[in-house]
């Protein structure tokens, strides 16, 4: 509609509409220095001139104030599934929110994060660590140390949200990419969005877990700047150059941005205290709109125990007034505000509540209490094969436990010991005992793991005892260590090192010896005892030993090695082939079929996570390496393992490691344990890629898993700054060489 | 070699025997005892065991069982090498699993002995595993030098053990040869009844307990896949029988790797990949 009145306005093309009309709509009114562009009419293009400049200096203003602040976060993350931890990666935008190098962004840019490195606007790097995370509200925020950096970050500063109105400029800023920065411009489309469960439900779900409950708080600022992968942190700004929102959600030309209020509050408790302490009365609500009542705020449930159970609220009553204040919430989009109103009461506080039931009025007195924590850190213990989580009180009461002792099973390696123990442990038990002792938490779980897995022998039972729906059950865990045995081996048998294609009727009439029915030689391997021989390529064989071999289709086409590899006995065998159209005997000794690649030798690396494998004949061939081209072939690697992350691929030949030459897997086994003794900062590969040599530089963090060592501690902000140094994982110090890791530092 | 008609009339003269001593290596008696099958499910019961493993892969670990047959006095086990991943080896992408945890039950054990791998012929279909426990006495085993060659339509009994849930009881199963191919290999097909219920890697038999082979499966290789159409594998019907001589043969084999000491072996694989070329004189004695 903006778009028609500026078009008649200022006759100018629709194509240079769509920028005026941005500007004509209501910018104007917003931006000082742009209100006084009304000309007389017949001035058109030089208005349209006009605009556009002043449109661009405010935007470009506006950029400059928040772009030195914006930063990209690459985030190493570990998960918990399937009772094994695994790495992986992911990145998001974030804003520097003040001089001393707090970082604004998304709790799930953050979560499972252990590690978080910072590139700035300037393109420096520097770590960062987590402040605190509120998976509430989908907000985080990291520190990145200004001495690091020259002592002087650049950083953003908060715009009032509550004064943004639907159709507002907003600019959406990110680096979805971790070097480039980009900007977006739209409009506000809705200030106070929530989402609701369901096609035309109207509750905000309030029971669920994690992710479910994202969002609880916040009437999302929707806009239409351009979002996406990668801008999930970054800052929603006002063209004043002020943050007014943090951009979460997005896709199909829609943003979605936590408001500033919300941002700016979050933040200062996080910075504060690590976390935000919010009050909860244990009630779930849904909107009256289609209800009988007109007023007042409708009770869905309420949790058994809380301090609504206490107080006598029952579910199906009425909320009219909290402390005598009149209250309703008539739509979905008015429950954030109740709950943030409740949230936002020191935990103890006193609330009267007036209520109506069955059209009798009562008055419920409540003291609120702390808003319970989601999710607990989690563990994998790998030789027993189950991954565990603190067991909350939020979830010891969703999951109707009496008590939040002992750990609940997460996750169970199929055919790992958990999975074996008889009877079996599944997810969602909860570990009671360990050897027949208590145990309460997950640190104490941790404790007992690593104190029988340090014995020497591993013993071959623990005793576990656990509960599942109510029914106490003991079963036997054999711990077993994640080695990988050698591959089995294939029998010997005779080999002839030579490739052929079988030499089918037509094909012999043509090649002028119809009766040379039979395989012929395409390469000649060498280095092979058959090179040594007399065949050749083009040699045509009809008879193995006496025995003619006539392939009678393209399916016998493993005829010839089939054959050879049948023989028993012989040193030597003699082929009958046809040269030049002449039929002759070849001697041709035989040598032992080669190992393959499954029956190649392997070793793991832990540190790095990678698998290589020893080279093998069929290698060299197909990647024309010759003899002299040593190493050890790339089997397998984690994509978010260190060398996964300096680019290290499958099928890469490993020559050299820092100063280690690699021509064997003995050679990397011994090369990997020295420098896992060294703890380099930056290790060197050195790998040929089909023909060409690659460098890949890797950044070993050698420090313990951070995310083991926090759930030991119990919570996340306690044990970041100063943990106990570790082995990355509970199992590794026994072969690898990291069993002694520095003093954790400073990153 | 027995003819329908006289199996049918053995079965029609049959009645309850006595119990037969385990023992498998006994050359088979002189005269027909009645009761063919529940002869031959008494002889070679005792020898017949089943496999428990883990199969490791890169994606996790897997449990899993086979069926197997001890086949001499020290506890050597044939089984199919398909079961341990050899069709993941043969045909898969990626790294085939590695078995490890194996495990020989023997009759209705539950807990297992310790075994080794010792060998594998992808190739055959078949495996060999190493019981790894001293035993108290020989093991009860299935002698495959005692052999016969059975012509088409001639009967053919499998002996089998029935799954956990029955507490593995010993059965028999029987059918008759179908035909007899001599592509890829000299191959001995049944019919469907031991094709279906038989298990890879076990023994079959003639009506005298002698070995007719090994139920295997023998499957074109990667480069005899080209040009294979449709039905190139009609009236395959899931099984195959190894002539007993093969599998003598390949067993022959599969112990002599077994003598070559292993920590040697180790060894000599561990500086191998600076040897490749050593690699190629490696013949075996």
């Amino acid at each position: 509609m903006g778009v028609w009145r500026v078009r008649r306005a200022f006759g100018v093309s629709i194509a240079a509409g769509t920028v005026l009309g941005i500007v004509a709509s209501g910018g104007l009114m917003a931006v000082p220095g742009c209100a006084s562009s009304r000309q007389p009419a017949g001035n058109a293009e030089a208005d349209a001139a006009h605009l556009r400049e002043e449109m661009r200096t405010v935007v470009t203003t506006a950029r400059d104030r928040v772009f030195p602040a914006l930063v990209n976060i690459a985030v190493i993350t570990v998960n918990y599934y399937g009772g094994k931890e695994s790495k992986g990666g992911q990145t998001g935008s974030g804003t520097i929110i003040s001089p001393d190098g707090y970082i604004l962004t998304n709790q799930h840019v953050t979560d499972m994060g252990t590690k978080f490195r910072i590139t700035l606007a300037d393109r420096r790097e520097v770590a960062a660590t987590v402040v605190g995370e509120d998976p509430l509200t989908d907000l985080a925020i990291l520190k990145i140390d200004p001495d690091q950096l020259g002592g002087t970050l650049p950083y953003a500063t908060f715009g009032d949200s509550d004064k943004l109105v639907v159709g507002d400029y907003v600019m959406a800023m990110g680096s979805p990419l971790a070097l480039s920065r980009s900007v977006t411009l739209g409009i506000v489309s809705n200030t106070e969005r929530v989402f609701t469960t369901g096609m035309n439900a109207d509750e905000i779900d309030e029971m669920e877990f994690d992710a479910g409950r994202t969002g609880l708080f916040t009437s999302w600022i929707q806009h239409d700047a351009l979002i996406n992968h990668g801008n999930s942190g970054g800052p929603l700004v006002n063209l004043r150059g002020e943050i007014v929102g943090v951009n979460a959600l997005g896709g199909n030309n829609i943003g979605f941005a936590i408001p500033a209020s919300l941002a700016k509050d979050v933040a200062r408790h996080l910075i504060d205290d690590g976390e935000v302490i919010r009050s909860a009365i244990g009630i779930a609500v849904k909107p009256i709109k289609r209800s009988e009542f007109k007023e007042g705020v409708f009770i869905n449930s309420v949790v058994k125990g809380s301090p609504a159970d206490k107080a006598g609220l029952k579910a199906g009553d009425v909320v009219t007034a909290m402390d005598g204040k009149p209250v309703t919430v008539k739509f979905a989009e008015e429950v954030p505000a109740f709950i943030r109103k409740i949230a936002a009461l020191p935990v103890g506080s006193k609330l009267e509540l007036a209520y109506t039931r069955a059209g009798q009025t009562g008055t419920a007195t409540l003291t609120t209490e702390k808003l319970l924590k989601e999710r607990g850190d989690q563990v994998a213990l790998r030789m027993w094969g189950l991954s565990m989580s603190q067991i909350t009180q939020k979830m010891a009461k969703d999951l109707q436990l009496d008590d939040s002792k002992g750990a609940i099973v997460t996750g169970i390696r199929r055919g790992g010991p958990a999975d074996q123990a008889e009877p079996s442990i599944n997810s969602a038990d909860v570990i009671r005992t360990i050897d027949n002792k208590p145990v309460d938490n997950l640190k104490a779980i941790v404790d007992a793991y690593k104190a029988i897995m340090a014995q020497d022998p591993i013993p071959e039972f623990v005793l576990v005892g656990f509960d599942r729906a109510g029914k106490n059950q003991v079963t036997l865990i054999k711990p077993r260590p994640e080695k990988r045995d050698d591959p089995p081996r294939e029998i010997p048998k005779h080999w002839i090192g030579a490739a052929t294609q079988p030499v089918l009727r037509d094909l012999a009439r043509e090649l002028g010896t119809p009766e040379a029915l039979g395989f012929r030689v395409t390469r000649v391997y060498p280095g092979t005892m058959a090179a040594g021989s007399k065949l050749k390529v083009g040699d045509i064989v009809t008879a193995i030993n006496d025995e003619p071999i006539v392939p009678r289709q393209m399916q016998d086409a493993g005829m010839f090695q089939r054959r050879v590899r049948s023989l028993s006995g012989e040193d030597n065998a003699t082929l009958r082939v046809f040269r030049d159209g002449k039929s002759m005997e070849v001697q041709v000794p035989l040598e032992r079929t080669r190992i393959g690649p499954d029956e190649a030798l392997k070793e793991q690396n832990k540190d790095f996570d990678i698998s290589v494998r020893e080279v093998t004949f069929f290698d060299r061939d197909d990647e024309r390496w010759t003899d002299d081209i040593e190493g050890v072939l790339v089997d397998n690697v984690e994509r978010a393992g260190w060398a996964g992350l300096a680019g290290m691929q499958e099928g890469d030949l490993v020559q050299r490691i820092n100063q280690y030459e690699i021509r064997s897997i003995p050679e990397f086994r011994k090369a990997m344990t020295a420098i896992a003794k060294q703890q380099p900062a930056r290790v060197t590969f050195a790998v040929l890629r089909r023909n060409r040599t690659y460098f890949m530089f890797a950044e070993p963090d050698w420090k313990p898993m951070a995310t083991t060592e926090k759930a030991q501690e119990g919570a996340k902000e306690e044990a970041a700054p100063d943990m106990q140094p570790q082995p990355s994982a509970p199992d590794a110090g026994k072969e690898g060489g990291n069993g002694k890791p520095p003093p954790a530092s400073k990153q | 070699m027995l003819t329908f008609a006289s199996t049918a009339l053995l079965a029609l003269a049959s009645f309850a025997g006595a119990p037969v001593p385990p023992s498998p290596a006994a050359p088979a008696p002189a005269v027909q005892e009645p009761n063919t099958l529940g002869k031959l499910l008494t002889q070679k019961a005792p020898a017949m065991v089943s496999i428990k493993f883990l199969l490791k892969s890169d994606d996790g670990e897997q449990e899993a069982e086979a069926s197997g047959a001890i086949i001499d006095a020290g506890g050597l086990v044939i089984t199919s090498n398909n079961a341990f991943g050899g069709l993941e080896a043969r045909f898969g992408s990626g790294t085939a699993p590695t078995p490890t945890d194996i495990k020989i039950l023997i009759g209705d054990d539950t807990q297992g002995v310790k075994a080794k791998f010792l060998a594998r012929d992808t190739e055959l279909g078949l495996a060999w595993i190493q019981i790894d426990e001293p035993a108290s006495k020989p093991y009860a085993f299935i002698d495959m030098t005692q052999s016969a060659e059975p012509a088409v339509g001639d009967k053919i009994y499998v002996v089998s053990l029935m799954g956990r849930f029955f507490d593995r009881a010993p059965m028999v199963t029987d059918g008759f040869v179908t035909s007899i191919v001599t592509k890829p290999r000299r191959l001995i097909m049944p019919s469907f009844g031991i094709a279906a219920g038989g298990e890879h890697g076990l023994p079959l038999f003639d009506e005298e307990g002698k070995v007719v082979g090994v139920a295997t499966l023998i499957l074109p290789e990667r480069d005899e896949m080209e040009g294979m159409k449709r039905d190139a594998m009609k009236g395959f019907m899931g099984a195959m029988v190894l002539p007993a001589k093969a599998v003598v043969t390949a067993t022959a084999r599969a112990r002599e790797m077994a003598k070559t000491n292993p920590a040697e072996e180790g060894k000599k694989d561990e500086s191998a990949s600076d040897g490749e070329k050593k690699d190629g004189a490696d013949k075996p004695k």
